[in-house]
């Protein structure tokens, strides 16, 4: 993802934790999220600043999308995503006020076709079907389609749970795709898919 | 870095002017304005509660020094919403805006709901102003605690200086109550065929509250008028107190009514606070009113 996509994928991801960083009690210490952000293209990585870091104890401005015009490994990035919400789900399940605590969400966003490894069916299923008393870890996800590139629709739209994907025609709907749903709190595909309509 | 200077310098004003005309209650004791009397109470609450240090809400009354005409006893009450940035300051200069502006601007000629429609949207205007004032230099005003680009966004979508404000005063026999936000208010006669009124509550089901904020307000969620001759008390309360009433608001009434102390309201906040934390985990204010 470069260009234009890129620097609005940035601004997304910069407004959300900004918004994210705005709510709640004052104080670096008072989070109310977290925040995990993985890069992929022909591999995948995590950004060492936002390992499951809380929102607070990030600085916003540092936070930069930035392809290099490699290939789309959507299957690699969700395999790591998978590989950190274990651990997270188990200890959620021994957490003091479990019934209160929200459920991660999981963010997908792509402006190119899956064309390294395996489908990524198995591992976003592995993803949706971590649960919390009944409650599964939703996927959203957004076929980024803009200027001359096409996303992968159709695998975006299998990885996704049930009406949450969205296809994205515009620099601004990224953003705004980004922002929205990754600030709403929501963690319902019904209420996400409610986000999405909002866009 | 942000300090109280500036919201000194807008409150210091009003408090002056309050002060020479009269008598300001702030945060806890007890009034009178023969032939009413009552008491004011507002804390941070139970300890360890996943809230600011400080204490959000913010209470006062005023009554006036001497006789002649005018308002005599003023009361308010604010609540600065836990997510938005100072909104403890925005509670206090709400307040002491608006009982000043209202103390200030009272004429018999005015209708009074139209008087409460114009001090509120005095309010809206003077957390503008602060709103500015911080806006103005976001390098200086950021906190020591904020990213300044967090900060910035912060200031620009007005995501700071949100709180509730609920204004009571008594004229001519009449109680009249002005109301934005989720503040309670109950009221009790004591005459054998007067029911118990619940003439404000907030929404035990949500958190949700549309507030006052920065040049921003809405119609008035609440405009009161009841009779003010017969005996009766009232209680105003910000919606920490009215969660942990639950369903039986009037547990609070019938307990107050028992007690003789020279605050009551002070009383009876820690009371719920050392007997039920957990209900009533919140800020507490409560301003309770009577005709003796």
């Amino acid at each position: 993802m470069a260009g234009d996509k890129a620097l609005a994928a940035t601004q997304g991801i910069r407004e959300m934790l900004m918004e994210c960083q705005a709510r709640g009690p004052a104080g670096p210490d008072r989070s109310y999220f977290k925040f995990l952000l993985i890069r992929f293209d022909d591999y995948a990585s995590i950004d060492p600043q936002c390992d499951l870091r809380p929102v607070r104890k990030i600085d916003p401005d540092r936070i930069e999308i930035l392809g290099d015009g490699g290939q789309t490994n959507i299957t690699a990035g969700l395999e790591l995503a998978l590989e950190r919400l274990r651990p997270y789900m188990d200890d959620l399940h021994n957490h003091a006020e479990r019934a209160e605590h929200p459920l991660p969400l999981v963010l997908v966003f792509s402006d190119g076709q899956h064309n390294v490894g395996n489908m990524p069916n198995q591992a976003a299923q592995e993803i949706k079907s971590l649960q919390l008393d009944g409650e599964p870890i939703v996927i959203a996800s957004a076929g980024v389609s803009i200027g001359d590139d096409h996303a992968d629709d159709q695998t975006l739209q299998a990885v996704a749970s049930s009406g949450c994907y969205v296809p994205i025609n515009s620099a601004q709907s990224l953003t705004a795709f980004i922002s929205s749903v990754g600030s709403s709190g929501a963690s319902r595909p019904a209420d996400i898919a409610k986000v999405l309509k909002g866009l | 870095m942000l300090d109280r200077t500036i919201l000194d310098q807008l409150i210091s004003a009003h408090a002056d002017w309050l002060r020479q005309e009269g008598h300001p209650v702030v945060l806890s004791g007890a009034f009178a304005a023969p032939p009413y009397r009552g008491s004011v109470h507002s804390c941070f609450g139970p300890a360890d509660q996943d809230k600011c240090p400080e204490n959000q809400d913010f209470a006062l009354v005023w009554t006036r020094a001497k006789d002649g005409p005018g308002l005599r006893l003023v009361a308010a009450l604010a609540d600065g919403l836990t997510s938005s940035y100072r909104s403890d300051w925005a509670a206090e200069l709400a307040c002491w805006t608006g009982v000043k502006l209202l103390t200030q601007h009272y004429t018999e000629a005015m209708p009074p709901r139209q008087l409460a429609g114009a001090v509120f949207t005095s309010v809206a205007a003077a957390l503008g102003q602060l709103c500015q004032q911080l806006t103005a230099d976001p390098e200086a005003s950021c906190p020591p605690e904020q990213f300044l680009s967090t900060w910035k966004y912060i200031l620009a979508k007005g995501l700071l200086l949100q709180t509730t404000l609920t204004l009571a005063w008594l004229d001519h026999e009449m109680l009249r109550v002005a109301l934005i936000g989720d503040g309670g208010v109950f009221l009790r006669y004591y005459q054998p065929d007067r029911a118990d009124e619940i003439l404000a509550t907030c929404d035990l089901s949500t958190n949700l509250v549309q507030p006052l904020g920065p040049g921003y307000v809405g119609p008035l969620q609440e405009w009161i008028e009841r009779p003010a001759q017969a005996p009766f008390r009232c209680a105003l309360t910000t919606d920490g107190i009215v969660r942990g009433l639950g369903e039986k608001p009037f547990d609070l009434l019938d307990d107050v009514e028992k007690r003789c102390e020279e605050n009551p309201a002070r009383t009876y906040i820690e009371n719920a606070i050392a007997q039920r934390p957990g209900d009533f985990a919140d800020n507490l204010t409560l301003i309770l009113l009577e005709n003796a």
